[in-house]
């Protein structure tokens, strides 16, 4: 099976004042295409360091760090956005949505800013809305939505330009159970469908467990990397 | 679309657009900007064009019987034969020179009865009625320059002889007490030799006209004459100082006196009798579009200001944004359209109300303006090039001001932003 991220011995130290922190301390692991894996570990374990450097908003102190094949620290800002724009997909814990923007705006504007005509990502962007069912909710401002729903917007932003690679910080640690247990069959359906690689930190381990991989992070180093299937 | 644009779009017109709740601020916050530029380039487009206008009266005032050129010998004072071929060569220089005149000047003193003045007689060619025309709106009514021709004999000496006539300032008459048809004796300040020793010239002349210009300094000083008689008292012959040259634009006068090469003549442009008070207004506008300027870039701090608040208001949709894969450049680029945009708003807005506000001065009376200065409207002249650099002016300041906040935004701390808020 093709490997979509593959990291060998990741490290990323900052500086606190003069005193060096080790976020990440030599973390190894391979992501295989359409795998779904969940992070989890205690706060400070070096969860979101991992994703935002797998996100390229980050960059490693030391280690490869590659994706679909290419190693996304090897040009200048202009290069790494790019590579974010196509091959990346965020899903924050506070849905993140631009509030001046439409539903619909919010999930074309990835598109647009990889360089895709305003009419093509309306056009994808309302079948991303059909997919996660707030076909009528378009014209709505993030303020107009409730939680669950901003939520599915920002996941639905995430695929837009079918990146590689989908990075959940969290999605469900700010929902109730019910709209909590929505975002987990949307991403298990969107994983199984689309065979999308998607890397989920979270803390909910009912949800964890539910997923066919679990890596477990403590004090920035891999505690544990279970298959549950 | 471009995602640029497309932000742009939002932030700044359709948030116009949008109900009130969905505003969040971006609407507010461009509307101050917009008004320092606008009311930047009101002031500067009102206070310049009404300074412009009234330099231009002051130059029209001056050009009211100023010669445009003055084509007399290279050596100051000496007579030159009054010579018509001179004219029609003067003419033919340039199509801009309308019309050429010759004349006579010399300074005199006027004698009436116990009163003395120092005056200036002016010996004008009766011939050039375009140029005439310009002194004959201000004599007294009914009256034209062709009475220098006439002889007359004096109302206050009975049974008096005819006398050659002379046109006076009407503030002169005052000071000699004269009224028209008066006689005053024109002496002349230099003596000359005699059988009975020295002693000045003597031209007794009759006050023929008046002559009104509102222009104290020139109705103070001023006694018209035909060349004939100007001569008569000189005891010259057929001689003149020189020749007036009328121009259709009297601002090209100094590029046409540099063209003008005649043996023995040199020709002098009304600039150059004029050059220090002319430095002077040119001095007072470029002080004056320094002025403004600076309260065009008192106007762009605002947008620095604006945008560097946006920055710190809009920090997490500007980390979202380069999470979804807008680059820092991206981020500059939108904070430099956003002044360059918001200055080019402000412009037009503060084009707009100046050109109105210059149109109700121009045309109504304004007591509270007009009464200071005249019972007429303000001059007003909107000059091409001041538009042009308040325009260019504005805009280029408006994104240099955006570049400070464009530097910040661009880095800005995308991890920590979102490991905080997030």
């Amino acid at each position: 099976m093709l490997i979509a991220v593959n990291i060998v011995d990741l490290k990323k130290t900052y500086l606190v004042g003069e005193v060096p922190i080790m976020a990440l301390n030599g973390i190894s692991f391979q992501i295989k295409k359409g795998e779904c894996v969940a992070i989890v570990g205690e706060s400070g374990s070096g969860k979101s360091t991992l994703l935002h450097i797998l996100g390229t908003l980050d960059s490693p102190t030391s280690g490869s760090v590659i994706i679909d094949d290419k190693n996304p620290f090897s040009g200048d800002d202009k290069k790494m956005s790019q590579f974010r724009s196509q091959h990346v997909g965020f899903v924050f814990q506070h849905n993140n949505l631009l509030p001046e923007f439409s539903a619909i705006e919010n999930i074309m504007m990835p598109a647009l800013i990889a360089g895709t005509s305003a009419k093509e990502a309306k056009q994808r962007a309302i079948e991303l809305l059909e997919r996660v069912r707030l076909t009528k909710r378009g014209a709505h401002f993030p303020s107009q939505l409730s939680g669950g729903e901003q939520q599915r917007v920002a996941i639905a932003r995430a695929l837009i330009n079918n990146p590689v690679l989908i990075l959940a910080d969290e999605p469900s640690g700010n929902l109730d159970s019910k709209n909590a247990a929505i975002i987990h069959e949307l991403f298990q359906e969107i994983n199984a469908n689309l065979k999308s690689t998607i890397l989920i930190v979270t803390h909910n381990k009912g949800f964890a467990a539910t997923l066919p991989r679990q890596i477990s992070l403590r004090d920035g180093q891999i505690y544990s990397d279970e298959s549950c299937t | 679309m471009n995602a640029t644009f497309f932000i742009l779009y939002r932030y700044l017109i359709l948030s116009w657009l949008s109900k009130k709740k969905y505003r969040h601020g971006s609407a507010v916050s461009i509307l101050i900007p917009v008004l320092g530029v606008a009311v930047g380039v009101f002031a500067f487009v009102v206070v310049i064009s009404v300074m412009s206008g009234f330099v231009q009266n002051i130059k029209l005032s001056m050009l009211r019987f100023e010669p445009h050129i003055v084509v007399s010998s290279k050596i100051h004072g000496e007579q030159i034969p009054h010579n018509p071929t001179i004219e029609s060569q003067l003419k033919q220089i340039n199509s801009n020179i309308i019309s050429v005149s010759p004349f006579q000047k010399t300074d005199v003193i006027l004698q009436a009865g116990n009163k003395v003045v120092i005056a200036n007689l002016q010996g004008v060619d009766l011939n050039q009625n375009q140029q005439n025309a310009k002194i004959e709106k201000y004599l007294n009514s009914g009256t034209n320059l062709t009475i220098l021709n006439q002889e007359m004999p004096s109302q206050n000496i009975e049974n008096s002889s005819l006398f050659p006539s002379v046109i006076l300032g009407i503030d002169l008459m005052d000071q000699l007490d004269l009224r028209v048809g008066d006689t005053v004796t024109l002496v002349s300040p230099l003596f000359d030799a005699d059988p009975s020793g020295l002693s000045p010239t003597q031209l007794p002349v009759v006050v023929a006209a008046s002559l009104s210009s509102g222009q104290i300094s020139f109705d103070k000083k001023i006694v018209l004459s035909s060349i004939k008689t100007a001569n008569l008292f000189l005891q010259n012959s057929n001689t003149i100082l020189g020749y007036n040259l009328t121009m259709k634009d009297p601002m090209q006068a100094e590029k046409i006196a540099k063209i003008i090469h005649l043996e023995n003549l040199k020709a002098t442009p009304w600039t150059e009798n004029n050059r220090s008070l002319l430095k002077a207004l040119e001095l007072e506008h470029y002080g004056m579009i320094f002025v403004l300027t600076m309260i065009i870039l008192v106007g762009c701090f605002s947008i620095t200001i604006s945008l560097l608040l946006s920055i710190r208001r809009k920090s997490k949709e500007m980390a979202i944004l380069r999470s979804l894969g807008f680059k820092q450049f991206d981020l500059a680029k939108l904070y430099l359209w956003q002044g360059f945009i918001i200055g080019f708003i402000g412009v037009i807005i503060g084009l707009v109300v100046g050109f109105i506000t210059l149109y109700f001065i121009h045309h109504y009376r304004i007591p509270f303006i007009t009464s200071s200065y005249s019972s007429e409207p303000l001059p007003i002249l909107v000059s091409f090039q001041d538009i042009s650099i308040v325009i260019f002016g504005s805009l280029i300041l408006s994104m240099i001001a955006a570049v400070w906040p464009a530097y910040e935004v661009k880095n800005l701390d995308v991890v920590e932003i979102l490991s905080i808020r997030n």
